[in-house]
Parts: C-alpha cells; structure tokens; sequence
C-alpha cells in the first residue's frame, strides 16, 4: 500500500517528464544567471582598494564560480537532449528577477546579488546534497496537465533530478509507452560544440540520449557535478558492506588513540559516525587528523615526553595513517571505472548504513553541511571552500570587500512576471541605462541562437557550426562576459555628495519575443539584422560620460573605455561572420 | 650554361624558447590576470600583455626555474644559383654553422605580435593569426634581414578585422599533432607530467625559504596550478602539442642591412610551436624561412 502511493506520485506520464525536464532546464538557466552576476561583481584592480594578495585571491573565487556557472550551462544543454529525445520542445524560458523561494519551491529567493558570504551560502543551499540520495520531489495530485510537483520545504535541485531520474526509470518500463520518440540527430553532442582540443578542456561533456542507459547518465553527470553525490560510489563496488565495515572499525581503534592522547578534536565534525559514513567519510577523518596528531607527538619526542604509551599510540596512529594510503588506492580504483548512481546501490547504501553508521547529515553551527561526503570538487564544495577562504581572508583583514558596491536586483525597468518589487533596483543614470539595454539584447540574441543550435533538426552542418560559432565563442566570453563586467562598474544612478556609488550590473531581463523561430531563412535574417543592430547601438559607448567618469576609478575607466571599444569592434565582426556562414550577403 | 638570373639564396633553420603571458580560452583574450583559462598572472607580477616575445626583452617576465627566451638561427644553407623556370643551377653552396655571419643570429619578430582570434571573432582556430608578423634575421656583425607577411599582400592591413574571415581561414594554425614525440625531443621536455613534476618540487623548495608574502602568494598559485597535473588537462596535454604554421614572407618590399629591396618572389616560411609551458608561459619553436635575394 505504502509502495502505491509512493509510486502514485512519481512521475508516469511523459507530460510529466516533460514538465519536471522543462522546470530543470528555467533552474539551471536562472542559476546559470545568478551565479553570473555575483562573479561579475568581484574587483579586479588594484585602485578598487584590494592589494595584490587579495586580488589573486578574487580572481580565484571568481574562476571557481565562473566554472560552476558554465557547468550549469552544460547541464541545460543536457537538458534540452533529455527534452529533444522524449519529443519535448526547447525550454529557455525563465522569469525575470528576482524571484522568491517559493516560486520554485527553493531554500532561497533566486536573486541577482553581488559577491558576499551571504551570497556563498545561498548557492551553497542551492547545490546542498538531498540528506538522502533518492529524496524526491513528488507529483501533487492524480492531474492530466499541467503536472505540478510539491516539494519538501527547502528543497534541492537534487531533489528534482531524483523524480527525473525515476520518471525516465518508469515510462522506460512500461510496455504502452515508447519513451524515445525523438530524433538523435537533432540533438547536440560533444562534437557539436568543438571549440578546439576537445572540450574535456572545459570540463563540458555533451552526450546524446536515446536509451534509459544514456538518460541516467546525463542526469548522474548533472547530480555528481552539481551536489556531488557519491556515497553509492564507494558502496556499489561492496555490495556487503565489507570494505566500509573494515575501516570503520580501524578507525573506532584510530578514535579510540585520540581520545587517550587526550587531543582536542573542536574542528572534527560533530558526529564522526556520520563522518564515517563512506570510506571517502574515512579517509578524510584520518587526513584531517593526521598531520596534526604527528605534529603533537613530534613536539612530545622533542621534548622527550614521549612514554611507551604514546609510542604505542603513535604506532597505531602510523598503521591508520598507512590504511589511508590504502584507501587512496580504492578510491583511484573506483575512479578509473565510476559505478554509476541508481536506486539500487542507493538502497544498499541505506541498509548498510542503518545497520553499522548513522545516516543524517550534520551541520556545524552556522549550518554548514559537514557530515556528508561528496565529490570534493562538485559546486557545494567549490562554493563551501570559497566560503570557508572568505572566512579566514576576513579574520586578517575584517574591511576586506572583494566585490563592488553593486546594488541587487538592477533593471532597466520593472517586469510584469517580478513580484518583488520592493527587491528591484531601477536603474536611473542613462549611460548605464544604455549600456544595460545592450546586454540584455546581445542576451536575447545568444538565447535565440542557443534555443535554435539545441533544437537542432533540419539544420545543415555549417549552420549549426555557424550557430557554435556565434552563441558560444565568442558570444558568450566577448559579449556577456566583458559587458557583464563593465556594468557592475558603472553607477545606478550618480551619488550626493558623499555618498557611496551604488553600481548596476547585469540585469539579464527576459522578454516574451525570446522564442523558437521555426523557420530558418527567416530566422538567419532576423538575427543576423539583430546583431547589426546591436553592432550600431554600441557605437560610440567608449566616450564615457563625464559624470559617469566621476563614479570610476582610474583603472575602472580605462578598463570601461576599452572594453566599450572593442566591443562594437567585435560586434560588427561576429555581424559579418554570421552573414558568412549562413550565406547571407554581405 | 646561363648565367642569367643569378641569386643568393639562404634557407635558415631557426629554434628556441618563447614567452607569451597569454589568457587562455574561455577568458576574452585581452583579459589581463588571466580568469577562467589555465594561464594567470601571479601575485607581484604585471599583467598579461599577450605580446610574443621572440627575444629577451623589456615586458619579457622570466618565472623562477622557467626557460631563457631567445630564438637563434641555428643552421641551414647559404647558396648561389642561376637560371630561372626549372633552369636553375647551384653555383656554390655553404652551411651555416659556427664561423658563418649569419650563425646563432637573432631571430624576433618586431612590433608586438599576438595570437590573434579575439576569442574566434577575427578566425575560429584558438590560435588566430600571429599579427603582426615580420622576420627579422640579425647576425652578429650587424647584418640583417626582415620582410613582413600580409594576409593580403597586395592590401596590407595592420588591423585583421579589416580582412574576412574566409581569406584569414587560409593562414590557420595549419595542423596540430598531440604528443609529438619529435617536438618533446626538441625542447628538451622529454615527457610531460615528469617536466611539471620537477617544476612542482623546485617551486616547493623555493616556497619554503621564502619570506615575502606576496612572492609567496605568487608561488602557491603556480604551484596549485603544477599540482594539477592530470594527464588530460590542458596545462599538461598543451605541453605535448606541437603546432604548424606556414606565413611566406610576402610584402611587396624587404629590408636587407637597412636598404629597401623588393624581391620578385615570396620566401617561404614555417615554423611549428609545442611545448606550451603554461607556467612559464611560453613555448618552444623551430623554424625554417628561406630568403631569395636578387644578385
């Protein structure tokens, strides 16, 4: 009875399918955007008060959301595979910001803010592992259309891609339904977006999906980079529980060592069961510890406080520290040939650990996730170690700023779909204003483009090379990336006297006109007069305004102007390249 | 026998290491840290000019245990022929090696050439166009040689915007080989993870005794950036890479020991690039150009 009803709400249906792929595809684009913006907004020169270590350290932080945020992007296009493959439509639509949690039933608002450790945390709770694997989003209620799901409170974008995962695993399996129905031509493979040395360069992986096999590891590649699950990892390999079984007892010996040792474990995560839920749980509960029990019986040798007891102590200490070696080798195993994510394993994860270790997540004080053991290079943790870097830069410098003073939520104007309205900065200086104007046209070009490139059918070779060839570079790196950055340096509106400069950025606004052209002569003259446009509005926006100039630093003006410049350069050029490559006369 | 048409003629083999503090893709290419790419200014040092530097020189920053800049003429031929169209006969021939004016000669490229694809915006290929690119052949008693190529000799251009895409397409990065053994031999990398790996412990070393906090901001980031030293990447995978290009030297006029002279033919010129080194930021080339001049 209880399977029933849990099965009742999975999804079934592939409306319903494509419904959940559709609300997959607006959150990665909508955090693709967010996490944009707080990169933008970091300072890059040395006259925006920061000093050389300082702005080595931004431009760290900012590669690492930078990655996530293309990471996010590679997942929409694995979405819009998932979509093409089970005959669903391109889904790049998404509200204007911001948004509240509740519109997408999220932990927080989605919000285009600047760079702080208030903003880390937020994308830390949008990429947090679901407490258990398989937590799902479920289907409100027995509906025809449209699906509609309900959520757990604060939930996860793990949780959607869990009821994704069990909504290809059930239409797979039923006999009525023939899941695949799209054509795998028309959707985008690594090859499709080759731009140069292969494209693991930029960690983007692009596969086609026309069985279940190729579904599920679409959505593993999506889970595993974002919210870095990999507990079944460890567990599909020790079906029994052995491997896990072993070291956990190694370590309660380890522990066991501290406590006589009477060392002080303040920075261990709270509950160490819970930490030793996974041998990778292990291992890193014996490296943090490593290092610094060495350090302390070291200090006990030197001073020649070293008794039999501690000798023996540090004896076992050397046998765990070599049993990490031995996990390195596991895990390297494991890696060669990753297993894998499903259900199974992550039932087989849940009995073992109900049997031997504590499975919640724990947190510390502040509420960061601490006792769960994930991929450590999946965007919680590239956020979580951003966090953490901040932190410490702060215990030296507390006046440390690494980002603008760039207001939250800037528009040009205020959009019908926004209802947070008290959250909106509307911009006033008119320079900015134009400059804004810009972007979100240039965006809605890309977008157009994007959405045309994924649907993919009936597009010969050099227009889809061609489509590459504008959205992606140099689109998104010559367009997006340098406009973005100017704008979180120009004023929202000219400040008093005495008053600090509020900056605007970029605004991504969406208008209704961003949609599927169908038909593709029509579309090649539509946007190639588009970028001609664009080209001609960005003429002449290198000749900063003087009361604009007034709200820069030097190196802010001089980075403005040039990039301005260049910019209608580079405009004219893709304008002409695109006529090119979709024989459009010149 | 003609004597009609007689002409000197030299092919000169050239070789040595690089610098080119370069943002890499995705960073736009003018991006002066270095952000998403793989290659960065580090803390206490100025910021990426783009500038290939052929030649130690003001704006060249060597890194600690990095390769010494500097191409030099290494070998090659100096020979007289006569005749013309399939007619043409040796007179006298001579190899350039030790003792030769024109051995261990300096080889630059003037002005400030850069890799030029502006993100794919100028030619798709990463590479671009190296811009501007003129030889310039010095030997040790002061005598020189130096033409210029042109995508378009008969419109030469100094901005590539001002030439489409399709004419500039011909000039590409002509083939690109992984791994090559040869270029491995040639610039003394040998094998690729092993040459990060001794840069890695030399860093290391040198971190330990340093003192200067931004020296040592500087160090922790190349040696973050060698500890990431999967085969695959693209710091270590770019060091097996060598990279073909083919400009001929084909301005209307070029200047032979400060005098203008305008050949009656292009002179051929390639040249291959591998070994990127992504923290010394430079490469390894050898070349071969060969100069035809009226007698």
């Amino acid at each position: 009875m209880e399977n029933e009803t849990k099965q009742a709400k999975q999804i079934q249906t592939r409306e319903q399918l494509i419904y959940a792929l559709s609300l997959a595809a607006e959150l990665e684009h909508g955090l693709t955007c967010v996490y944009l913006f707080s990169a933008f907004s970091m300072k890059k020169f040395l006259d925006e008060d920061i000093n050389e270590i300082e702005r080595g350290k931004i431009r760290d932080w900012q590669s690492l959301i930078f990655s996530v945020a293309r990471e996010e992007m590679e997942h929409l296009g694995l979405v819009c595979n998932m979509l093409n493959a089970i005959g669903g439509g391109q889904h790049f639509k998404r509200p204007n910001l911001p948004q509240p949690a509740n519109y997408y039933s999220t932990m927080d608002a989605m919000s285009l803010k600047r760079f702080s450790l208030e903003n880390m945390r937020d994308f830390m709770d949008f990429e947090k592992p679901a407490d258990y694997a398989d937590a799902n989003a479920d289907i409100v209620d027995d509906q025809i259309a449209p699906a509609s799901f309900k959520f757990t409170d604060h939930h996860t974008v793990q949780e959607l891609y869990n009821a994704i995962r069990t909504g290809f695993q059930n239409l797979d399996a039923n006999p009525d339904v023939d899941l695949f129905i799209g054509p795998p031509e028309a959707q985008i493979e690594d090859s499709d977006i080759d731009v140069g040395f292969g494209n693991q360069e930029y960690g983007i992986t692009m596969l086609k999906i026309n069985k279940l096999e190729d579904a599920l590891n679409a959505i593993d590649e999506i889970v595993e980079q974002g919210e870095g699950i990999i507990l079944d990892e460890a567990f599909s390999h020790d079906p029994d529980g052995l491997i896990i079984q072993g070291y956990y007892q190694k370590l309660t010996g380890f522990i066991k060592t501290l406590d006589a040792l009477d060392f002080d474990k303040e920075n261990w995560p709270k509950d160490i069961d819970t930490a030793c839920q996974s041998v990778h749980g292990i291992i890193h509960v014996l490296k943090m510890s490593a290092d610094c029990i060495k350090e302390k019986i070291d200090a006990l040798k030197k001073a020649r406080k070293c008794t039999e007891e501690i000798t023996k102590h540090y004896n076992i200490l050397c046998a765990a520290i070599k049993m990490i070696g031995e996990g390195k080798d596991v895990l390297e195993k494991l890696k060669k040939k990753p297993p894998k994510y499903s259900i199974k394993n992550a039932e087989n994860v849940k009995s073992i650990c109900k049997n031997q270790i504590s499975i919640p997540a724990t947190y510390d004080a502040e509420g960061v996730l601490l006792g769960m053991f994930i991929e450590k290079d999946c965007h919680y943790m590239r956020f979580w170690n951003i966090y953490q870097d901040y932190k410490a830069f702060l215990v030296e410098n507390p006046n440390f700023e690494p980002s603008r003073n760039v207001v939250d939520n800037p528009v040009v104007r205020l959009h019908s779909d926004v209802t947070m309205v008290d959250k909106v900065f509307i911009v006033e200086q008119e320079y900015t204003k134009k400059v804004m104007e810009l972007f979100n046209a240039g965006y809605e070009v890309m977008v157009q483009m994007l959405i045309l490139f994924f649907a993919g059918e009936n597009l010969t070779d050099k227009e889809k090379e061609t489509l590459m060839r504008t959205a992606f570079f140099p689109f998104m790196t010559m367009f997006i990336r340098p406009v973005g950055g100017v704008l979180t340096q120009l004023p929202a509106k000219i400040p008093q006297e005495g008053e600090r400069v509020e900056r605007a950025g970029p605004s991504f606004e969406y208008y209704i006109n961003t949609t599927f052209l169908p038909h593709k002569s029509q579309a090649w003259t539509y946007l190639h007069e588009r970028l001609e446009e664009l080209a001609a509005f960005s003429n002449g926006l290198d000749n900063v305004p003087l009361n604009v100039r007034g709200c820069l630093t030097s190196d802010q003006l001089k980075d403005v102007t040039f990039e301005m410049g260049q910019l209608h350069n580079n405009l004219k050029r893709m304008r002409d390249n695109f006529a090119y490559g979709m024989g459009l006369k010149k | 026998m003609t004597s009609e048409y007689p002409k000197k003629n030299y092919i000169f083999e050239f070789k040595g290491w690089v610098q080119c503090r370069v943002p890499t893709d995705p960073d736009p290419h003018y991006e002066p840290r270095g952000v998403t790419g793989y290659t960065f200014a580090v803390p206490g040092e100025p910021d990426l000019d783009q500038i290939i530097y052929f030649q130690n020189k003001d704006g060249v920053v060597r890194r600690s245990y990095c390769p010494k800049v500097g191409v030099y003429v290494t070998g090659g031929w100096e020979y007289n022929t006569v005749g013309s169209n399939g007619e043409e006969r040796f007179t006298s021939k001579r190899p350039i090696k030790e003792g030769h004016p024109y051995y261990h000669a300096k080889v630059d490229l003037p002005g400030k050439p850069r890799f030029d694809s502006r993100n794919g915006t100028i030619i798709y290929n990463g590479f671009g166009i190296i811009n501007p690119f003129g030889l310039s052949i010095e030997g040790k008693d002061g005598q020189c040689i130096y033409r210029r190529f042109y995508a378009d000799p008969d419109n030469p251009q100094e901005d590539l915007s001002n030439y489409p895409i399709e004419l500039l397409t011909k000039y590409e990065c002509k083939n690109a080989i992984m791994d090559c053994v040869g270029m491995l031999l040639d610039a003394d990398v040998l094998q690729r993870s092993a040459f990060r790996n001794e840069r890695l412990e030399n860093l290391q070393k040198e971190y330990a005794d340093t003192k200067d906090a931004v020296k040592r901001a500087g160090l922790e980031k190349r040696i973050s950036e060698l500890k990431n030293n999967d085969p695959v990447n693209r710091r270590t995978n770019q060091i097996g890479t060598k990279a073909l290009f083919n400009y001929p030297l084909n301005a209307k006029t070029a200047m032979v020991n400060d005098a203008e002279i305008t050949p009656d033919q292009d002179w051929l010129m390639d040249l291959w690039l591998g070994g990127w080194d992504a923290d010394a930021l430079g490469f390894y080339i050898k070349g071969y150009v060969q100069v035809v001049l009226n007698k």
